[in-house]
């Protein structure tokens, strides 16, 4: 009978600053990039990037669990092999995934003109613009502040 | 430097199956790029699993692709089955494992067949599928379906093969192993095909391996890497081993393929041998609740899938990563400084299933 490989499955919960930097061990480790995806649940993104092993073949997940609206870096420049699944979160769920290495621009699929971030249920989409809103309000009130301030300073100067 | 122009390659063209558009710059009649465009089939598959239940979407997967379509039903209710500790009887995971293998023998006969048109010798292409055809008589006669064979459920299999089939299926394994080795012959020792395929489209084990590619595509590089030794449904029972080579060109994907023709028909024969009686069927009771990845290889290599559950019948998430998909990085290095009438020859190479890339 030939040996069969006892592969465990593992996974690991990480907080999104610390993406790279798990994904760097995984290279280092030498896997292989399997796959990553996203999923909407309890109104955020669950997103999974998977690594195997060519000799073990045990597989490893890395789970990141954020805000709609937050911004990811994309793992592409790490594992080339990333694009197309990076490309493909971010026109079917509207992940906000930064400099993928190689963009396609939310034209992977060739979905129609109508059609946005289609396996994002409504309820999702609209909060993401709520919190998107929420972002562009809170980075416009700073941007003020900031005016403001250096206003101050130099009229004091003057 | 000669002057560089962008042609565009598909989503029609004669040595395409399914659609996909490169568009490849070209410098003189040498490739410096490829870029592939998909989207011509997307249908949203994944999605529906907010609107039909668990059991359900077994149809739905199935109906993803009409060469992998038995591979996306076993994927998908062994995930299923993982997350309810649904235990299936011994006999069902025999029967799946014959199925699976004759599901692979039909996936590597049609692709032979392509390959062999591609590269001109229309006869053998002929031949290959003539072949094919048995096999697909045999999956009609043990399951009612040619390609959507449907007898995959979370918990087991709806139908069994009697001692008849089981004798017919051997019989004809039998006549098609002297077939195939007839084509054999032609594919991996006929020097016009040696002329046309070695040396083309090399990739080297570490390519394959940090490229993230899969299946025949990347054994045919040296990547001992075949789902199969996890040991899901009987495959633990059956001896066997990843069939690789080291060449990593055209013509080693054509022969790992050829091989594994054989490699299907002797693990068929070890299912019979060790095939036990009893039920095929455990029905599964209640809705799944968790998660899981599971991976199985199919005919074109590892593909992987993922479903989220929360305790009713409709899933959080349901996902599919095929190897064509994971291929397509592959697919682009490949065609990297390749002679522009190698393109059609290359694409064919990672068996582009594009119906199940889109979903």
């Amino acid at each position: 009978m030939a040996e069969v490989i006892n592969a465990g499955n593992v996974q690991i919960e990480v907080p999104l600053d610390k993406l790279l930097m798990e994904v760097m061990k995984m290279r280092d480790r030498g896997l292989r990039f399997d796959q990553a995806c996203a999923a909407y649940v309890n109104e955020k993104f669950e997103l999974s990037y998977s690594f195997s092993d060519d000799d073990a073949y045990r597989f490893e997940n890395i789970r990141v669990v954020i805000d709609l609206d937050e911004e990811v870096p994309s793992v592409s420049n790490i594992y080339p092999a990333a694009v197309f699944y990076e490309n493909e979160m971010r026109e079917l769920f509207g992940v906000r995934i930064e400099m993928i290495s190689f963009d396609l621009h939310d034209k992977l699929y060739r979905l129609g003109k109508d059609v946005v971030y289609p396996m994002l249920p409504e309820a999702g989409k609209k909060k993401m613009a709520e919190e998107m809103a929420a972002d562009k309000e809170k980075a416009e009130k700073e941007e003020a502040e900031t005016a403001s301030s250096d206003a101050k300073e130099n009229g004091g100067e003057q | 430097m000669g002057k560089r122009s962008v042609v565009p390659f598909g989503p029609q063209h004669p040595v395409l199956p399914e659609p996909i558009h490169l568009d490849l710059v070209i410098e003189d009649e040498k490739v410096i790029e490829a870029v592939p465009n998909i989207g011509f089939i997307h249908r949203g598959l994944e999605g529906l699993t907010d609107k039909r239940d668990f059991k359900q979407m077994t149809y739905v997967i199935e109906r993803t692709c009409g060469i992998c379509s038995f591979g996306h039903g076993l994927g998908y209710v062994e995930t299923i089955e993982k997350i309810m500790n649904a235990e299936v009887p011994a006999r069902g995971k025999y029967l799946r494992t014959v199925w699976a293998e004759l599901a692979r023998m039909h996936s590597h006969l049609l692709w032979l067949g392509l390959m062999a048109d591609a590269f001109g010798f229309e006869s053998l292409f002929y031949q290959a599928w003539r072949i094919r055809e048995r096999v697909l008589d045999l999956l009609e006669m043990t399951t009612g379906g040619r390609l959507i064979f449907s007898v995959n459920e979370p918990g087991g299999v709806l139908r069994d093969i009697n001692s008849d089939q089981e004798k017919e299926i051997l019989k004809e394994l039998d006549i098609m192993e002297d077939e195939v080795k007839d084509i054999e012959k032609t594919f991996l020792q006929d020097y016009t095909v040696e002329s046309r395929l070695k040396g083309v489209g090399y990739l080297s084990k570490e390519q394959v391996h940090d490229l993230g590619c899969c299946g025949p595509f990347a054994r045919a590089s040296g990547l001992s890497y075949d789902m199969r030794k996890l040991g899901y449904e009987a495959y633990g029972d059956l001896d066997f081993e990843p069939i690789i080579s080291t060449q990593g060109d055209a013509y080693a994907r054509c022969e790992c393929r050829v091989k594994e023709v054989f490699q299907s028909i002797d693990l068929i024969r070890q299912a019979f041998a060790k095939m036990p009686g009893g039920d095929i069927f455990n029905p599964v009771k209640g809705n799944p609740n968790g998660e899981h990845f599971t991976r199985i290889e199919q005919p074109r290599g590892e593909a992987i899938y993922y479903v989220k559950a929360n305790g009713t019948k409709k899933l959080d998430r349901f996902r599919m990563r095929t190897p064509t998909f994971a291929n397509l990085t592959g697919l682009c290095e490949t065609l990297k400084n390749c002679e522009y009438s190698d393109v059609g020859i290359l694409a064919l190479t990672i068996d582009p299933c594009i119906s199940c890339t889109e979903r």
